[in-house]
């Protein structure tokens, strides 16, 4: 509200916004909406008019990767919600355009610009309709994950004598349904996420739900990792650039000593996401880069670097670079301590 | 006697080549990586 000289604080983040100190020409309500986006809380100051139409909208915090937000910006999808009236559904694919590559943080941008509109009716008097709790969305990404995950507990069986062939089809179907369709694969903002308890809602994302939590239920109780070699999509395109180049450097002498420079990466990313409390800020994966085809100019050098070497060197990304893995080698080192101080204690108790 | 030294020494030099490009891979790679969450967060900073 570029014509507002004066500016008075209401409450819970409400401002109204006047032509002069005479307050005798009401402008409207400036409100912050708050939604949860790629990366935690994002807040938008939206500007809504008395008649209930947003006339703007700006981005005042948000924990994004950066690369997303310039995106977003550049596509001026705040621009679009701009004339929209709190009674519009601000919803992504329906009366509003998303970004391709920055779904989520769009979706997030649109929620939080419906939020403030909302709350700003509200302290205009204006009839709201009362909030609905959100659909529950589960859809043919979240089937075909639950179908991949059911594909890698039949293959594990020791009777079952296709695996090979098997875990190629899983591969195939996580790169071009999650990776290229979807560009969902499992990134270090979601587990950083977690862990500063940035928790998405789980109606509207069952998807990284079931992902998180069938990856960690069977690392857990049968100390496997499904995803990695079986439908991770980055891991999937390296494959399939092992098979064009025939993969024939041995695996290095250094292997454990770069191994363990992997680890340092992935840590320095946690920490420093856990200690800007924005899981975005560190993010230096390449799934975007590739499936979504956003990124800044290192990571699409790093992309070629790693499609190029994978053609050489058996899984470049998975086996020096990616964060999850050290993840998941962790919470495997940690349950294996837990089981031991379990069988410990119960060796313990039926000695005594 | 010769060849087969030959053999070996090309084999060897395969063998440390492979090795250069793995060790070159990684470290170019990794400091490309840090290089980016470096800028990444010194932007935020700004």
């Amino acid at each position: 509200m570029p014509e507002a000289e004066f500016i008075l604080k209401m409450s819970n983040g409400v401002y109204s916004a006047w032509k002069d100190n005479t307050e005798n020409h009401f402008l409207g309500h400036i409100v912050l909406g708050e939604a949860n986006g790629y990366g935690g809380p994002l807040t938008i100051a939206v500007s809504v008019n008395p008649s209930g139409k947003t006339i703007g909208a700006v981005i005042v915090a948000h924990k994004e990767t950066p690369t997303w937000i310039k995106l977003v910006q550049k596509h001026g999808l705040l621009g679009s919600m701009v004339g929209k009236m709190y009674t519009d559904p601000f919803e992504i694919g329906n009366d509003l355009d998303g970004v391709t590559g920055a779904t989520t943080t769009s979706k997030a941008l649109a929620e939080a610009v419906f939020l403030g509109s909302q709350t700003a009716a509200q302290y205009l008097n204006l009839p709201v309709k009362p909030p609905v709790s959100p659909k529950i969305i589960f859809g043919f990404p979240e089937s075909t994950l639950l179908a991949l995950f059911g594909i890698g507990f039949i293959a594990h069986r020791r009777s079952f004598r296709y695996t090979k062939q098997i875990r190629w089809v899983s591969m195939l179907t996580g790169m071009v349904i999650l990776g290229f369709i979807y560009n969902r694969p499992l990134t270090l903002v979601y587990i950083t996420k977690l862990t500063l308890g940035y928790w998405p809602r789980w109606q509207t994302n069952l998807y990284w739900y079931f992902l998180i939590g069938g990856i960690l239920l069977i690392l857990i109780f049968r100390n496997r990792n499904a995803y990695c070699g079986w439908f991770c999509p980055f891991g999937a395109a390296q494959e399939c650039m092992g098979v064009i180049g025939g993969c024939g450097l041995p695996k290095s002498r250094y292997h454990n000593a770069m191994r363990v420079l992997q680890r340092m990466l992935a840590l320095m990313a946690i920490l420093l996401g856990v200690y800007f409390h924005s899981p975005g800020l560190s993010n230096y994966e390449l799934y975007g880069t590739l499936f979504g085809l956003v990124g800044t100019s290192t990571q699409f050098a790093v992309l070629g670097l790693v499609l190029i070497a994978a053609m050489f060197i058996r899984r470049p990304w998975c086996n020096y670079l990616c964060p999850i893995r050290p993840v998941l080698e962790i919470i495997s080192i940690f349950r294996g301590w837990v089981k031991g101080l379990w069988q410990k204690e119960n060796t313990g108790l039926r000695n005594s | 006697m010769g060849k087969r030294i030959m053999a070996k020494g090309k084999h060897r030099i395969k063998e440390l080549l492979g090795e250069l490009a793995i060790i070159s891979f990684v470290v170019v790679t990794t400091t490309l990586l840090v290089a980016h969450v470096v800028i990444n967060v010194l932007k935020t900073l700004e």
